[in-house]
């Protein structure tokens, strides 16, 4: 009886959540004039694969959809590694070991999550120039690591804090070195929240846009994100072709969610919800 | 810990490299705002034309209109997003936190705004305003609420709201999900007392469930804020700070003084002070995160 009206709620907020994508997909199928026209309808009088047709055609002009997917995946790739390997020994020293000055670590490692991105992005753009790495993946990787690592970092400790130091202590009585005890034991039990972890920093890096739109001049360096906002025409615009193109980028993301909710939810409550 | 002495050289080693990303990409880049803002800075002259100018760009930023006018955008679109994405987040948890059939794949689903990239959103919801042939003019109009279509992103006084529209739908599902996991980790047995005492579902709810939920809800308060200040795609996308400034915030203030006008020093100076309130709310998190610690 009370699950009624509860159901109802549930599926107005699932209709408002989900009926944009609903829309994105629709549209993907759509015939490019009859976008245009009013009322709209959400399934296509003469669905077509023109959209994605349009995509495919994309790899004879400079617009490259499929060169900018692979420019995101690897420099998403590149991201997530070069964070992560550093975030775990950084982890691993803020968990389990004190040392001079590990507060202020931790407060510029906190105070690195909220510089916003549009002041950042102007010293990185002096900092790179200076290094010749404005338009190279090279320099767009390390302006994206800079914000990744602290993130990694912090959510990293948080999941090494959650096990037991009796463990590691266990270990050490057992004859393990340091090192063997961290790839032995802290590694192993904390795989589900790294993955977690590097799931998070490889879909930041695939989804960012402003600094790849300041730093990337050249069209066949561009990412997905960067492209596809250059589809739209100052005059017309091929809104089947964006959506198509949308959908395309979007799967990854919403399949990694989906097939790794349970991991990746429990890493955005991490550290806010005591379980 | 006990044996950290033993191994003092360990974290040393450990946090190198961390440190020294941090030095050379936030904190040189950090310094270099700071200077860049009380220097003349402009782009296309080299870096030896660089003078220091004192607090000539702050007096130069306050005596810009289009400054103040963006911090009040700012406030409006903070207030009204952050308050709007916790409400509708904490329906939707509560909503959520019930036992319904399909629950599990609600679930999942709710979260799918939040994980798409801002550009792919953003696109949809362009597409969706179109004034001509867009699907919310249309169900705007068959509900009878408009008589003609609306130019959402044309019109200075719909694009704030269009904005604040898209900015709700894509930031609640994380605040529902934060929420949800915090009501799960109530104790059942919180609400068979209240049941044996006679509390009925709205005592139940203001009794237990709120205050529950205190903690986890100032973290994703003070998460939103920061993050709000942050928040750029979205806006420069749908309408790039436009039309007549109506929506440049305060982060596309200082991205179009750099990157469109070239003048770095003013921008650094804007960017100052966007720093500055982000700090502010930064120090509530991390005293709260210290409370959570200790």
């Amino acid at each position: 009886m009370k699950t009624i009206p509860r159901s109802i709620g549930v599926l107005v907020i699932l209709a408002f959540t989900l009926f944009p994508f609903v829309w994105m997909i629709s549209t993907s199928f759509t015939p490019a004039d009859e976008v245009y026209t009013f009322p709209p309808s959400v399934i296509p009088k003469e669905p077509t694969l023109d959209g994605y047709a349009g995509i495919w055609e994309s790899t004879k002009s400079d617009f490259n959809f499929f060169r900018w997917a692979w420019n995101s995946f690897l420099v998403a790739v590149m991201t997530t590694a070069v964070s992560m390997v550093i975030a775990l020994s950084g982890g691993y020293a803020m968990s389990r070991f004190s040392f001079l000055g590990k507060r202020s670590l931790g407060y510029i490692i906190l105070i690195s999550q909220v510089l916003p991105g549009s002041v950042m992005v102007i010293p990185l753009y002096i900092v790179l120039n200076g290094m010749s790495l404005l338009n190279t993946h090279l320099g767009l990787v390390l302006a994206y690591v800079t914000f990744a690592i602290p993130f990694c970092t912090w959510m990293i400790k948080g999941f090494f804090d959650s096990i037991p130091r009796s463990l590691d202590e266990s270990g050490l009585v057992e004859g393990c070195t340091v090192h063997q005890v961290f790839l032995r034991i802290v590694l192993p039990l904390s795989v589900p929240g790294i993955a977690a972890t590097g799931i998070f920093s490889f879909i930041a890096g695939w989804n960012e846009y402003l600094f790849a739109g300041v730093f990337l001049r050249s069209y066949d360096l561009w990412t997905l994100s960067l492209g596809i906002s250059r589809f739209r025409g100052p005059y017309t615009t091929d809104w089947a072709t964006i959506m198509a193109g949308s959908v395309m980028i979007a799967l990854p993301i919403v399949v990694l969610f989906l097939v790794l909710q349970r991991y990746m939810v429990s890493g955005m409550t991490a550290g806010a919800v005591k379980q | 810990m006990s044996n950290s002495r033993v191994f003092n050289r360990i974290p040393i080693l450990l946090i190198t490299p961390l440190v020294t990303v941090i030095t050379v990409f936030l904190a040189y880049p950090i310094l270099r705002t700071v200077l860049m803002s009380i220097q003349y800075w402009y782009l296309p002259g080299k870096g030896s034309e660089t003078v220091f100018v004192g607090l000539e760009n702050f007096f130069k930023l306050v005596q810009d209109s289009a400054f103040f006018d963006s911090l009040w955008i700012t406030g409006r679109y903070l207030v009204v997003t952050v308050v709007a994405r916790f409400a509708l987040g904490l329906g939707t948890a509560l909503l959520l936190n019930g036992s319904f059939k399909g629950r599990a794949a609600a679930r999942a689903m709710i979260i799918i705004p939040w994980a798409v990239p801002e550009v792919v959103a953003t696109l949809i919801w362009v597409l969706m305003y179109d004034q001509v042939f867009g699907i919310v003019n249309f169900g705007l109009s068959a509900l009878g609420l408009i008589r003609e279509n609306l130019r959402f992103l044309e019109d200075p006084s719909l694009a704030l709201p269009a904005a604040m529209v898209v900015n709700v739908w894509k930031g609640f599902p994380f605040v529902a999900v934060m929420l949800l996991a915090g009501l799960q980790s109530i104790p059942k047995e919180l609400y068979e007392a209240a049941r044996v005492d006679g509390a009925d579902r709205l005592q139940r709810l203001g009794s237990i469930t709120l205050p529950m939920l205190k903690p986890v809800s100032k973290v994703v308060f003070l998460l939103l804020v920061i993050w709000t200040m942050k928040d750029f795609a979205i806006i420069y996308l749908l309408a790039g700070g436009g039309p007549s400034r109506a929506t440049e915030i305060l982060t596309i203030y200082v991205y179009k003084t750099a990157f469109r006008y070239f003048d770095f020093g003013l921008a650094a100076a804007g960017g100052m002070v966007l720093l500055l309130f982000s700090l502010v709310f930064t120090v509530f998190y991390m005293r709260d995160m210290n409370e959570e610690a200790e």
